[in-house]
């Protein structure tokens, strides 16, 4: 912020007053001059003219002398304020006095008087004051100045730094059901606004979809945009130009084309908004732009990914001819569980994946022991158990898939280490693989077979219980009889296993 | 609010609060409020967890990331004002 010369000097003049080597170089003086009187004053009259020195008095200050010496000090001040050089005087009582010009280049700052010098300063003490007050004096601009570019810089820098944060805050959410209510809150806390509306373009429909509304003063779990608030941005929308009003703030979301809007309503102090918070805003709504063009991109990458996913496992289904692919409900069942052990949103991914795909070793076993309407032989039942590796040898090219890829590896482990391929035991066999095996055993005993009768559910359940510890993770199975008390899991079942058997299996 | 003059009974807890109330909009890391004020980052940090539990101050997290913005309650942040008027 610019400060005019006259305020700058009064600034000056205040801390030069205040500045404690000005005090030293009083005490200095009092010493080689046995206490004079000492007199700062910021202009050539003798208003606003200050005492510096508390304990040596003039004995011409007080009473009917008064008058006279300050007149002298005032015909003093006049004339070192044309001179701008020390000018050494008598006082009225015949004491010898000194005044000094504080001067730095052309400017001038004030003045130094002392009166009632004991003796009579020599021209190299003068010199010497002069030369001292110019450092003092240096001195304390330099400080004036650091002081002023401290609080230019300081609020400058503090905003920056809250750029930068917010801008880490937002890149690293890639999801846009998470990234969206981030920053109508990041916009909302730095803005101090009460209410934040972001609306994205439907692709299809092209037109403004409310996607997040978040309001402070309200308690309401999902506060709606009213009609009016719609208008806002439709405007915004439609002229791809700021709006800027005392109660609100809209801005559009531009990237190569118009993406949406971000609107703030009302300050928490009852101000208006101005052109700072403007310029604030969009500053966030540019870091926004990438951010949510970045989530979109990840979410229709995986959706591809999922896509292509769905396709391999459906393609791997129908040629390895396998007649008892997994229910629908077998990937929701397995999610289920890991959901219930709390499983990270990549975990709940990779492990979707492994679900899907788990059997795709299948595809290099021949039909005939697939289809096989008896027990298997132990040679078709080794033959068997090369699915797993095969399966993982089929999928670990897709560099996407790797994380799944170690589950499809060792879904059939067994928790007391007599499983295979690795005969891994305990928690060494990944999570997702012990899910799975709880899954893939529950969903075999409940499924028909030519071989064998199914099992009802709570004879399966039971028996999964049976093998807690020997064959199945406990934990894992915890999880899984929690899972199995909830409605979902009976709808799950209805829909997936069990489409036109009998309630009462259930 | 109960609590919030204790609160302030520590000049470090003191510090932390009259920074955000001088600054509202700010929304930084432990690391960078602890440049602002020149102090060791582990205090700060602290004292930031702690305030933010009190709910005077939110905390926004993502994977790798804590940040730190003052809160919007009208109720504490008149409460601070008084509080930081009469020190």
């Amino acid at each position: 912020m610019k400060i005019d010369k006259k305020t700058y000097q009064e600034r000056l003049f205040k801390k030069l007053s205040q500045s404690p080597d000005l005090e030293r170089e009083r005490q200095l003086l009092n010493q080689l001059f046995e206490q004079p009187v000492f007199w700062i004053a910021a202009r050539a009259n003798i208003n606003g003219m200050s005492l510096l020195s508390a304990n040596s008095v003039c004995p011409r200050i007080k009473g009917a002398g008064r008058k006279e010496c300050l007149k002298c000090l005032s015909r003093v001040l006049k004339k070192v304020k044309k001179s701008r050089r020390p000018e050494q005087f008598l006082c009225p009582a015949q004491c010898y006095s000194l005044c000094l010009p504080l001067v730095q280049g052309d400017a001038l700052y004030g003045f130094l008087i002392f009166c009632h010098l004991k003796t009579r300063p020599s021209c190299e003490s003068l010199r010497l004051f002069e030369a001292l007050n110019s450092v003092i004096l240096e001195k304390v601009q330099k400080e004036l100045e650091l002081s002023k570019l401290y609080q230019t810089i300081r609020p400058r820098a503090i905003a920056l730094s809250t750029v930068h944060t917010i801008h880490r805050l937002i890149s690293s959410s890639l999801n846009p059901d998470e990234l969206l209510p981030r920053i109508a809150r990041l916009s909302l806390q730095v803005l101090r606004a009460k209410r934040c509306a972001i609306s994205l373009v439907d692709k299809k429909t092209k037109h403004l979809v409310s996607k997040t509304v978040i309001d402070l003063s309200k308690k309401k779990a999902r506060p709606q945009l009213s009609g009016a608030m719609k208008k806002i941005e439709n405007k915004v929308m439609r002229t791809g130009n700021i709006l800027l009003k005392r109660s609100y703030i809209s801005v559009p979301l531009i990237d190569e084309e118009p993406i949406g809007v971000i609107t703030l309503f009302r300050k928490i102090n009852g101000r208006a908004f101005d052109n700072f918070d403007q310029e604030i805003l969009t500053a966030l709504s540019e870091q926004a732009i990438g951010a949510i063009r970045n989530a979109q991109l990840y979410k229709e990458q995986e959706n591809m990914l999922l896509g292509t996913v769905k396709s391999l496992s459906t393609l791997l289904k129908v040629k390895s001819g396998y007649p008892y692919a997994h229910s629908k409900a077998f990937v929701d069942i397995v999610l289920g569980i890991a959901e219930v052990l709390g499983l990270s949103e990549e975990d709940l991914r990779n492990l979707r994946f492994a679900a899907m795909l788990h059997d795709a070793g299948k595809i290099g076993i021949p039909e005939e022991i697939l289809k096989k309407p008896a027990q298997l032989s132990g040679k078709e039942f080794r033959i068997i158990k090369e699915h797993p590796k095969k399966g993982a040898k089929i999928l670990s090219p897709l560099e996407r898939l790797k994380p799944a890829v170690e589950v499809i590896l060792h879904h059939h482990e067994k928790f007391d280490g007599s499983g295979y391929p690795g005969r891994l035991s305990g928690e060494a066999i990944p999570l997702g693989a012990r899910i799975m095996a709880v899954a893939d055993s529950f969903e075999a005993m409940i499924s028909r077979r030519p071989y064998r009768k199914s099992t009802s559910v709570p004879e399966a359940i039971r028996e999964i219980k049976r093998y807690s510890g020997t064959q199945f993770d406990p934990r894992v199975i915890k999880a899984f009889l929690k899972l199995a008390k909830s409605k979902p899991f009976k709808e799950l079942l209805l829909k997936g296993i069990y489409h036109g058997r009998p309630k009462k299996d259930l | 609010m109960a609590g919030l003059k204790k609160i302030c009974e520590s000049s470090l807890n003191l510090k932390i609060i009259s920074f955000f109330h001088e600054n509202p909009s700010i929304v930084d890391t432990s690391g960078g409020i602890a440049t602002w004020l020149n102090h060791d980052r582990k205090e700060i940090k602290k004292v930031l967890d702690y305030l933010a539990a009190q709910f005077i101050l939110v905390s926004h997290h993502t994977g790798s990331t804590t940040a730190y913005a003052y809160t919007q309650d009208k109720e504490i942040i008149e409460e601070i004002e008084k509080i930081l008027r009469n020190k």
